[in-house]
C-alpha cells in the first residue's frame, strides 16, 4: 500500500522541547527528528506550542496556536484564552509548573471528567471503531507535507470546537487535566479533516483519546508509545480512569511501542496485552549534544546527585535512607536533590530526622544547564526509583562523566548493564555502592568509560529505523485486521 | 601407531565473599560467605565429585592399571571439602592410593602469585605440597601453575625450584606453526619439560559436550577413538620417531556440573577408555611419566618453546586478560599484593594460631577469582564469566573486595591502600 512512498505520521504528544519538564519531550524530539531524517514525514501536534518547529518532513505545532492562526480572537474564543507562557529571564527554557495541572506525571487529573472525554473513552472501549472515512490514507495523491494555513482554514469552519469546550479564561491548559485532554482530542479530530496521513503515532494516556478520536473520523491505524504506565507514576494507587484509558487503548492499538523490555513486560503482565503486539524501542542520547568539557578531577566535589522529581516512584526517601548510612562512613559526601515535588516537604524533614540537613541540598527545579554543572561537579548519579520505564537522566550523567547506580526496576539497564545495579529498597548496598563510586576511582572512570562505550550504541536514528520497521510492516499486512479493531479484544 | 593420552582434571573452589559492606570495616573480620561455600561444595561433590571418583576407580580397577589419570587440586578446594563434605576427601583418596593417579604440584591458593610476588609464589607451592601430603598424597615433581598461566619467566621459577615438568596451555599464538603433540622445553629452563594441552581434543569434552548447536553434537566414543586415530596421519611428530602427547586438560567439575549428568557425559567417560584401547599402541600415560619418557628417549631433542608474555588456558584470547587489565582488577590486584609485607610482618607479630588464620585470610584474598568475577568482557566468552560469577556484578564483586581489603589492610596498620 505504501511501498515505496513517504510514510505520513500524526504525531500525537504533550511535551516538545523546549516546552518540557522531563524526559517524554526529550524523547519525542529525538525520535521525530530521526523520522523526519529517515525521510518519513511527521506532524507533531502537541496541546499548545508557541515555538513551532518547520523543519524538512517535520513541522511541530500546538493544536492551540493553529486556532489562533485561523484569526480566533482568544478572548472571545474562551476555550483557548491566551496566557503568559514564556518567563522572559528564561527565554530558552519555558517552565511548566506555571500550569501544574497539564503535568500529567506524579499528578492525578482532579475533578470530574468531562463528558465528551467520556464519551470518546467509551467509544475506545468498544469494540467496533467507526470507520470514518476510511479511504483518506489510501489515496495516491501526491504529497503534500501538512500545512498550517490549510488546517486552520478547515478549523475555522469547524465552530464546534467553540461549543464543545468550556474553559474558563485565563487558563492555558484548561483548568484540569481532563479539560485539557479533552479540548486537544476534540482539536485533533478536526485535523483530520485537513490532513492526509498513514497513521497516528501517540505519545503516553493524555493523547490516546485524541488518537482514537482521529482514527473514527479517518480509519488509520493507531500506533501508542509508551513512555510510562500508570502503575509507574503511582504504584498500587492507580488512577482507575487513566488505567482504563490505557488498557482500552493498548487493546484497539495496532501496535504498541514501548521504551524498555521492562516497561513491554508491564504492558503484558498487568494489561493483558499479547507480548507480540509490542515492539521495544530505547531511548537515546540526544542528537549532535556536545559532550560537555570533563570537569577537572580536582573540581569534583564528594557530592552524590538526585535527578528526578521528587515523588514517591522516583525513591527520593531510599535516596535519603542510604544517604544517611553513607555519612556514618564518610564525612565529606553531601547529597544534591535536583527537582521538585509533592515529596519535597517531607524529605526535609526526614533529612532533619536523620541528622544529616547539613549534608542533603534541595537545589529544586533546574534547566538543563543548571543540571549538567551540577553533573561536572559531583561524583556519582543514584537513580533509586520504584519503577522507572527508561531513566534517561543516568545517559546525561554518564555524558557528564559520572557513573551512575541504577534501580534494577528501570529499563535504561536493559542498555546501560555496565552500571552499578540495586534494588531500590537495599538502603544498605546502595549506601556501599555510593561509597564505593565516592573512594575507588578506578571504579568509577571504568564505569563511565564502559558506559560512555555504550552510549555509543544509542541513537535516535537507529530507534527511528526500527519503528519505521514496525510502520512498514503493519502497514502492509495488518491494516485492515487493524482497523476492524481484532486486537486484544 | 603410538600415542600417549594424558587426562587432567583441574580440582578447585575458591572462598567466595559474602556481602561486605564498608560499614562493617574495623568492626567485623568475617568476609567469607560460609553457607554459599558449604552449598556450592556439597552441591559440586554430589554431581561431581563423588560420582565421578566412582567412575575413575572402576575403570582404574576394570583396566587393571591401564587407564590412568591425574589430578591438580588446591588447598582452598581441599579445606572445604574437609570442612563441608568429608566424605569426598576419603574418595579422592582411595583413587590416589590405586597408584594409577597422579598429584601435580601447584599453588596453594590458586592464585596468581608467579606473577606479583616470588615469595608468596614459592611459600604456597611449598604450603601445598604439605597439605596435600598430609591429606592425599605427595605430589609429582610436575607443575601446574593457575590456569595454566605459564610464560618463559615463570617456567624458570618453576625449574629453579626443583620441578621436572610443567603443564602449558596448547596456545596458538605461542605455538604459532608448531604442534601440541610435541614436548617442548621453555626458553631459559632447558630442563624443564613443557607438556601441552591439546585444545581440541580437550575443548571437545570440556566445552562442547552438551552444545547441540556443534556440527559434531552428539558426541560418542566411538567419534572421539576416531579423531584420536587421525591424530597419526598427519602428525609430524610419528615421523621423527617419537610418541605424539595428547594433553587432555580440564575442570574436573565437567564432569556433572558443567555438563550435567543428563547430558551424557559419564556414559560417555564411562565408554572412553575401552574404546581407545582398541587403538593400538595407545596408552594412558600421567604427566610425570611423559616427563619421564622424554628424558629417557629424547634427550637434548626438544624445541624452545618461547613465551615472554604470559599465556593461559583462559577465554578465546589464551591470556591473562580474564583476571588482570581492567582498572577495577588491577586496582584489586595492587592492593592485594601490596598488603604482603604488613600482613606477613603483623603474623610474625602474633602468636601463632591468629597469625596462621590472618595470614591464611589474606592467602584465601589471593584466589584468583576474586579477579575473575571483576572481568566486564562480557560480550563473546564473557558469558562464561557471568556463570561463574557469585555476585550481582563485576562491579560489585571488585566494591565487596575493595571493601575487605580495607578491613585487612586496617588489621595490619596500613593505612593507605593506595588503590586509586
Amino acid at each position: 500500500m505504501i511501498a515505496g512512498r513517504k510514510i505520513r505520521v500524526l504525531m500525537l504528544g504533550w511535551e516538545y522541547p523546549p516546552r518540557f519538564a522531563g524526559g517524554l519531550g526529550k524523547a519525542c524530539q529525538g525520535l521525530s527528528q530521526a523520522l523526519a531524517r529517515l525521510g518519513t514525514q511527521v506532524f507533531f501536534v502537541l496541546p499548545t506550542f508557541p515555538e513551532r518547529v518547520s523543519e524538512n518532513h517535520l513541522e511541530v505545532v500546538g493544536a492551540r496556536e493553529c486556532l489562533l492562526e485561523a484569526g480566533w480572537n482568544p478572548d472571545q474564543v474562551t476555550s483557548f484564552s491566551a496566557g503568559g507562557v514564556t518567563p522572559e529571564s528564561e527565554p530558552h527554557l519555558i517552565r511548566l509548573q506555571s500550569a501544574a495541572q497539564l503535568f500529567p506525571y506524579g499528578v492525578h487529573p482532579e475533578g470530574q471528567m468531562p463528558k465528551h472525554l467520556g464519551d470518546v473513552i467509551d467509544r475506545m472501549a468498544v469494540g467496533e471503531p467507526d470507520l470514518g472515512i476510511l479511504g483518506s490514507a489510501q489515496t495516491s495523491a501526491p504529497l503534500k507535507i501538512p500545512q498550517i494555513k490549510a488546517f486552520a482554514e478547515k478549523i475555522d469552519r469547524g465552530k464546534q470546537i467553540q461549543a464543545a469546550v468550556t474553559t474558563a479564561p485565563g487558563e492555558i491548559y484548561g483548568k484540569n487535566l481532563w479539560t485539557e485532554i479533552e479540548r486537544f482530542c476534540l482539536t485533533v479530530r478536526h485535523l483530520a479533516e485537513a490532513h492526509e496521513v498513514d497513521l497516528v503515532h501517540a505519545h503516553d494516556w493524555m493523547t490516546f483519546p485524541a488518537a482514537f478520536e482521529f482514527q473514527r473520523v479517518t480509519g488509520v491505524p493507531v500506533f501508542l508509545h509508551v513512555h510510562a504506565t500508570e502503575y509507574d507514576r503511582s504504584g498500587e494507587n492507580l488512577n482507575h480512569e487513566v488505567f482504563r484509558i490505557e488498557r482500552e487503548g493498548f487493546r484497539k492499538a495496532t501496535h504498541i511501542f514501548a521504551v524498555s523490555r521492562y516497561t513491554a513486560g508491564m504492558i503484558e503482565r498487568l494489561y493483558g496485552i499479547p507480548r507480540k503486539k509490542i515492539s521495544v524501542v530505547y531511548n537515546a542520547p540526544e542528537e549532535g549534544s556536545k559532550l560537555p568539557l570533563f570537569a577537572v578531577e580536582a573540581e569534583r566535589k564528594p557530592q552524590v546527585v538526585f535527578l528526578g522529581r521528587l515523588t514517591f516512584q522516583k525513591g527520593p526517601d531510599h535516596f535519603l535512607k542510604a544517604a544517611a548510612l553513607v555519612c556514618e562512613a564518610n564525612r565529606e559526601a553531601q547529597f544534591v536533590f535536583c527537582g521538585t515535588g509533592d515529596l519535597l516537604d517531607q524529605l526535609r524533614l526526614q533529612a532533619h530526622r536523620l541528622g544529616i540537613e547539613n549534608r542533603v541540598h534541595f537545589a529544586g527545579f533546574m534547566n538543563p544547564t543548571e543540571v549538567d554543572q551540577v553533573l561536572l561537579h559531583s561524583r556519582v548519579l543514584v537513580m533509586p526509583s520504584v519503577s522507572e520505564p527508561f531513566g534517561l537522566v543516568a545517559l546525561e550523567a554518564i555524558r557528564c562523566g559520572i557513573p551512575v547506580i541504577l534501580s534494577k526496576q528501570s529499563g535504561v539497564r536493559e542498555v546501560l548493564n555496565r552500571a552499578l545495579q540495586v534494588d531500590f529498597w537495599d538502603h544498605e548496598k546502595l549506601a556501599d555502592q555510593i561509597l564505593a563510586a565516592l573512594r575507588l576511582k578506578g571504579l568509577s572512570q571504568q564505569l563511565v568509560d564502559e558506559g560512555m562505550d555504550q552510549l555509543g550504541q544509542l541513537s535516535w536514528e537507529s530507534s527511528a529505523k526500527q519503528v519505521v520497521l514496525d510502520y512498514r510492516h503493519l502497514l502492509g499486512s495488518t491494516y485492515a485486521q487493524s482497523i476492524g479493531g481484532a486486537h486484544g479484544r | 601407531m603410538a600415542v600417549d593420552l594424558c587426562f587432567y582434571f583441574q580440582v578447585h573452589q575458591p572462598w567466595r565473599l559474602r556481602p561486605y559492606r564498608f560499614l562493617e570495616v574495623g568492626k567485623n573480620h568475617q568476609y567469607f560467605d560460609q553457607d554459599k561455600n558449604a552449598s556450592i561444595l556439597r552441591k559440586v561433590a554430589n554431581k561431581c565429585y563423588l560420582p565421578m571418583n566412582d567412575l575413575l576407580y572402576q575403570l582404574i580397577q576394570e583396566h587393571q592399571g591401564q587407564f590412568k589419570v591425574s589430578f591438580s587440586m588446591t588447598v582452598t578446594a581441599l579445606q572445604q571439602m574437609e570442612a563441608f563434605a568429608p566424605e569426598v576427601v576419603v574418595s579422592f583418596k582411595r583413587l590416589f592410593d590405586t597408584g594409577c593417579v597422579e598429584l601435580l604440584s601447584e599453588t596453594s591458593h590458586h592464585s596468581l602469585a608467579a606473577l606479583y610476588s616470588e615469595t608468596e609464589f614459592r611459600e604456597q607451592v611449598e604450603l601445598h605440597r604439605r597439605e596435600m601430603t598430609r591429606a592425599l598424597i605427595q605430589p609429582s615433581p610436575v607443575f601446574r601453575n593457575t590456569e595454566l598461566i605459564s610464560s618463559n619467566a615463570i617456567a624458570q621459577k618453576v625449574a629453579a625450584l626443583g620441578y621436572q615438568g610443567m603443564l602449558m596451555e596448547g596456545a596458538d599464538h605461542i605455538l604459532r606453526w608448531r604442534s601440541p603433540l610435541f614436548k617442548y622445553s621453555p626458553a631459559g629452563a632447558p630442563g624443564l619439560i613443557a607438556l601441552l594441552k591439546n585444545y581440541k581434543l580437550s575443548d571437545d569434552i570440556a566445552f562442547r559436550f552438551s552444545d547441540r548447536g556443534w556440527s559434531q553434537w552428539p558426541l560418542t566414543a566411538e567419534k572421539y577413538e576416531h579423531w584420536v586415530r587421525m591424530i597419526d596421519l598427519e602428525n609430524p611428530v610419528a615421523a621423527q620417531g617419537k610418541v605424539p602427547f595428547v594433553g587432555l586438560f580440564m575442570d574436573y567439575e565437567t564432569f556433572g556440573e558443567h555438563q550435567w549428568a543428563s547430558t551424557g557425559i559419564f556414559n560417555f567417560m564411562r565408554a572412553l577408555p575401552q574404546r581407545l584401547f582398541s587403538v593400538e599402541g595407545l596408552r594412558f600415560v600421567t604427566p610425570f611419566e611423559a616427563v619421564q619418557a622424554a628424558q629417557k628417549n629424547e634427550a637434548g631433542a626438544r624445541a624452545t618453546l618461547d613465551a615472554s608474555s604470559p599465556f593461559s588456558w583462559a577465554d578465546v584470547e589464551r591470556d591473562l586478560s580474564a583476571w588482570q587489565g581492567n582498572p577495577i582488577q588491577d586496582a584489586a590486584l595492587r592492593a592485594a599484593y601490596r598488603v604482603e609485607e604488613a600482613v606477613k610482618k603483623k603474623v610474625s607479630q602474633m602468636d601463632a594460631e591468629t597469625g596462621q588464620e590472618l595470614l591464611e585470610t589474606w592467602r584465601r584474598l589471593l584466589t584468583s577469582d576474586h579477579f575473575y568475577y571483576m572481568c566486564t568482557k562480557y560480550f563473546a566468552d564473557g558469558d562464561v564469566h557471568k556463570y561463574f560469577n557469585p555476585y550481582d556484578s563485576p562491579y560489585d564483586a571488585h566494591i565487596l573486595y575493595m571493601n575487605v581489603m580495607a578491613d585487612l589492610a586496617l588489621r595490619c596498620d596500613v593505612r593507605e591502600l593506595g588503590i586509586a
